[in-house]
């Protein structure tokens, strides 16, 4: 025992020497060969290098969105694809079955969370029985022109509030609807297309089917069942989507425009060619410059803009990079692309990457940015690389 | 039975504490070329009288140098120990201090057959280390967001376990060979941080893992003072060793690390070559008391290789050292101090480093002390203070204290009666 105590006295006392290490100091470093690093910082405004960038038009898959936008502003138009379930009692069934029952009014009810721009402005719909299936999951812009629907209007009026717009449409496409859920030799439901009327000057948007919201759409039928009873039922969507579609707004020569819900996108592409393979990226600063006077928001809704990195620019496939926010400052927006510009560098294969408002499918809001072409180059896209390599 | 438990959870403490702690920081960037600093003497018995002993056969001592030495133990022992490292480096603008404190190793043997010299021994030792920190800072003239700082840090070591015999020859020639596993890490990482930047970094790291086996064989001359004919000169005795290692199996990565991810550039397994080492010895006694030791030892580095890839930066290395000992005679009326062993070394070391074409030299002069807890059992102390490198061709001094304290234990466990 006394051998281990004096032996760990010994230690504790050595131990208790070892904490006077100072930081390290730069002696030695010139030695180190092979191991020394340097940190190169690369500014596309500064060191010329060459860029381009332009706006498309992205194809997207639509019934993710939180939004039903309808109506119609300048370049954009927008459409609702909605389709409704229906839950029914035994009785009530038989009763549509035996034609005991009619519907006597049909009503689709949205409740109201966007509007752009004019509240004033006119919004005139038509509605049309959609005659082939669609599915929500896979629905994009280029899915429009293959869809089928009745050319007759099925509309009959809206009313049109500050939180509701409620729009009323034939109640023999309703009983159809009916008809078709409680016997299946019938014609199978595929819902109602309602699109905007060329007259209309704003674009409003609506709470889409969620599992998050209370306020969705909302189908409300009056049923009779002459000398027996008058009741209303409230359905709710199994399905909905809105689509629009257009071209790229006009925001100036030297602008690039951005806008939600047509996924207009921006392309922007650096050449990052002089970045050795090797390199590892420690930040990577995009920064671009707004053009308030092209700015058209919606009142109710503030959106944000985005980057996305591009696997493929032709096909405008991303790869699996997370998109970077970027942030709003006095000038413009910015974020950093590090990890963009690592999966270039590393891949060899720098195909650019998308500005995209932050929410695509939740308005129509059009953003405009200096674009590579600004006679004032301090204002172009700019991407400053910092890295670092061997020496 | 019960006093060799205790020992036993001390030890597995100790050398858990050992394994636990080869690795952690000292040394300077020196340590960066080869498989570092080399560990030539893990106990302060050596480390004190110029950390070789080739020849010296103790009966009080397991010998990593030399096996051969091991044929003289007549107990069962057990010998562990602890180092501290204080090292001050400089260059001509700037002066640094690091430390740092570690086990330096565990050894187990026990004779079984007094009469042959069969001592079988085994053991778990550094073999050398790695261990470095530089740092260069960078300040920005337009934006303090842009400083930086560069840190190279090196870190690690090889190690090994070993297993032998010694056992006693034809005209009492002694004999000894060991059967060594070597295994360890070699990291090495530069790496940049933003300071002021949410300290965004960057850094590659090269990192190595060797294994393989390897041998060391030594032989001790019985004592030929007889043919100087002086009565107080005597046990004079020759002694060589060599270590030999097969190549290396070393698992090799290389990856980058960003702020998106970590990324391996290459990996693979290659052959770490590691030169064979010679040592040759000779000791001798003045009365009972009085102990010389005179060694040289030398190990071509130069042909050091990874995927065989030479280093510029490695010479071949030799080691001059010279040691003296008094230890009393052993009196059972004497006090503890009074039996004190007193000890004192000299080496110069040519080094396995070249740097910028500049040969590194180490001068050390050393001391020590074995303090006597019962037979055969002792605490010893060394403390040695070593002076290496130069401040010319860009490069840099370092002034290193080193002290080591050791536990050696001798018991009669697993004797014959």
């Amino acid at each position: 025992m006394k051998i281990k105590k004096l032996f760990l006295v010994l230690i504790g006392s050595v131990l208790a020497l070892s904490s006077c290490s100072d930081d390290p100091s730069s002696i030695g470093v010139d030695i180190l060969g092979g191991d020394l690093i340097k940190v190169v910082t690369v500014n596309s405004e500064t060191d010329s290098i060459s860029q381009n960038s332009h706006s498309v038009i992205r194809a997207l898959k639509l019934g993710n969105s939180e939004r039903l936008l309808l109506g119609k502003k300048d370049n954009a138009e927008a459409s609702i694809l909605i389709k409704f379930a229906f839950g029914l009692l035994d009785s009530v069934k038989n009763d549509i079955l035996n034609n005991k029952i009619n519907v006597i009014s049909a009503q689709i009810e949205f409740a109201k969370n966007y509007l752009f721009v004019d509240q004033a402005a006119p919004l005139v719909v038509s509605m049309h029985k959609i005659t082939n299936n669609w599915s929500s999951t896979d629905f994009t812009a280029d899915s429009l022109p293959k869809l089928n629907y009745q050319s007759m209007n099925e509309f009959i009026s809206s009313t049109l509030g500050d939180s509701l717009d409620v729009f009323k449409f034939n109640e023999q496409l309703a009983q159809e609807w009916l008809l078709s859920a409680v016997d299946s030799t019938k014609p199978d439901n595929y819902g109602i297309f309602i699109k905007p009327d060329a007259s209309s000057q704003k674009i409003v948007g609506y709470q889409a089917l969620s599992a998050r919201a209370l306020n969705i759409p909302r189908l409300r039928l009056v049923l009779e069942k002459p000398g027996v009873y008058t009741d209303t039922l409230s359905f709710f969507p199994t399905a909905d989507l809105s689509v629009v579609t257009g071209t790229i707004p006009s925001v100036g020569a030297e602008n690039l425009a951005i806008q939600a819900g047509m996924a207009v996108e921006a392309k922007v592409w650096f050449d990052i060619s002089s970045i050795p393979s090797n390199a590892i990226i420690v930040s990577a600063n995009f920064k671009v410059f707004s053009d308030t006077t092209e700015f058209i928001s919606s009142k109710n809704f503030t959106n944000g803009l985005r980057a996305l990195d591009l696997a493929d620019s032709s096909s405008l496939t991303l790869t699996k990079e997370s998109a970077v926010t970027l942030i709003k400052d006095s000038t413009g927006y910015g974020g950093d692309i590090a990890s963009f510009v690592q999966n270039w560098v590393k891949t060899k294969n720098n195909q650019g990457f998308l500005v995209t408002a932050f929410d695509e499918g939740s308005g129509v809001d059009i953003f405009a940015i200096k674009n590579s072409n600004s006679s004032d180059i301090t204002k172009r896209p700019k991407l400053i690389i910092t890295y670092t390599i061997a020496k | 039975m019960k006093n060799f438990f205790k020992i036993l959870k001390l030890n597995l403490f100790v050398t858990l504490f050992l394994v636990g702690s080869i690795y952690s920081q000292s040394s300077s960037t020196y340590s960066r070329f080869g498989i570092g600093d080399i560990f030539y003497a893990n106990s302060a018995k050596r480390l004190a009288m110029g950390q070789l002993g080739t020849s010296l056969a103790d009966e009080s001592y397991i010998s990593i140098i030399n096996p051969a030495a091991w044929n003289t133990i007549s107990r069962t022992r057990m010998e562990f120990s602890f180092r501290y490292s204080g090292i001050s480096v400089s260059n001509d603008a700037n002066k640094t201090y690091y430390d740092d404190s570690r086990f330096s190793g565990f050894s187990f043997g026990f004779p079984i057959s007094k009469d042959n010299g069969v001592v079988m021994a085994m053991g778990l030792i550094p073999v050398s280390r790695v261990s470095y920190k530089a740092a260069e800072k960078f300040e920005s003239t337009t934006n303090n967001k842009d400083d930086y700082i560069i840190n190279y840090s090196g870190d690690g070591g090889l190690s090994k376990v070993f297993v032998g015999l010694s056992f006693k020859l034809p005209f009492d020639l002694s004999f000894g060979g060991t059967l060594d596993y070597y295994f360890g890490n070699l990291e090495y990482e530069s790496k940049v941080t933003f300071i002021n930047l949410n300290q965004r970094s960057g850094s590659f790291n090269k990192r190595f893992t060797p294994q393989g086996l390897g041998t060391t064989i030594g032989v001790i001359t019985p004592d030929i003072s007889k043919i100087f004919s002086s009565g107080n000169f005597k046990n004079l005795r020759l002694g060589a060793s060599a270590i030999f290692l097969n190549d290396l199996n070393t698992d090799t990565i290389l990856t980058s690390t960003s702020v998106v991810e970590k990324d391996t550039v290459s990996s693979g397994v290659t052959k770490m070559h590691i030169p064979a080492r010679y040592s040759f010895g000779l000791s001798f006694n003045v009365t009972d008391n009085y102990r010389f030791a005179f060694d040289y030892l030398y190990q071509e580095w130069n042909k050091f290789s990874i995927n065989n890839t030479v280093s510029n930066q490695l010479q071949r290395a030799s080691k001059i050292s010279a040691g003296f000992e008094y230890k009393p005679d052993y009196e059972i009326n004497k006090s503890a101090w009074e039996q004190i062993s007193w000890r004192f070394g000299l080496s110069y070391e040519k080094s396995q480093y070249k740097i910028n074409n500049t040969s590194i030299e180490e001068y050390s002069i050393a001391g020590g002390f074995s303090y006597p807890l019962a037979m055969e059992n002792t605490i010893d102390v060394a403390i040695q203070y070593s002076i290496r490198g130069k401040n010319e061709a860009n490069l840099f001094k370092e002034n290193t204290i080193r002290l080591n304290i050791g536990l050696s234990l001798g018991e009669t466990w697993f004797l014959r009666r």
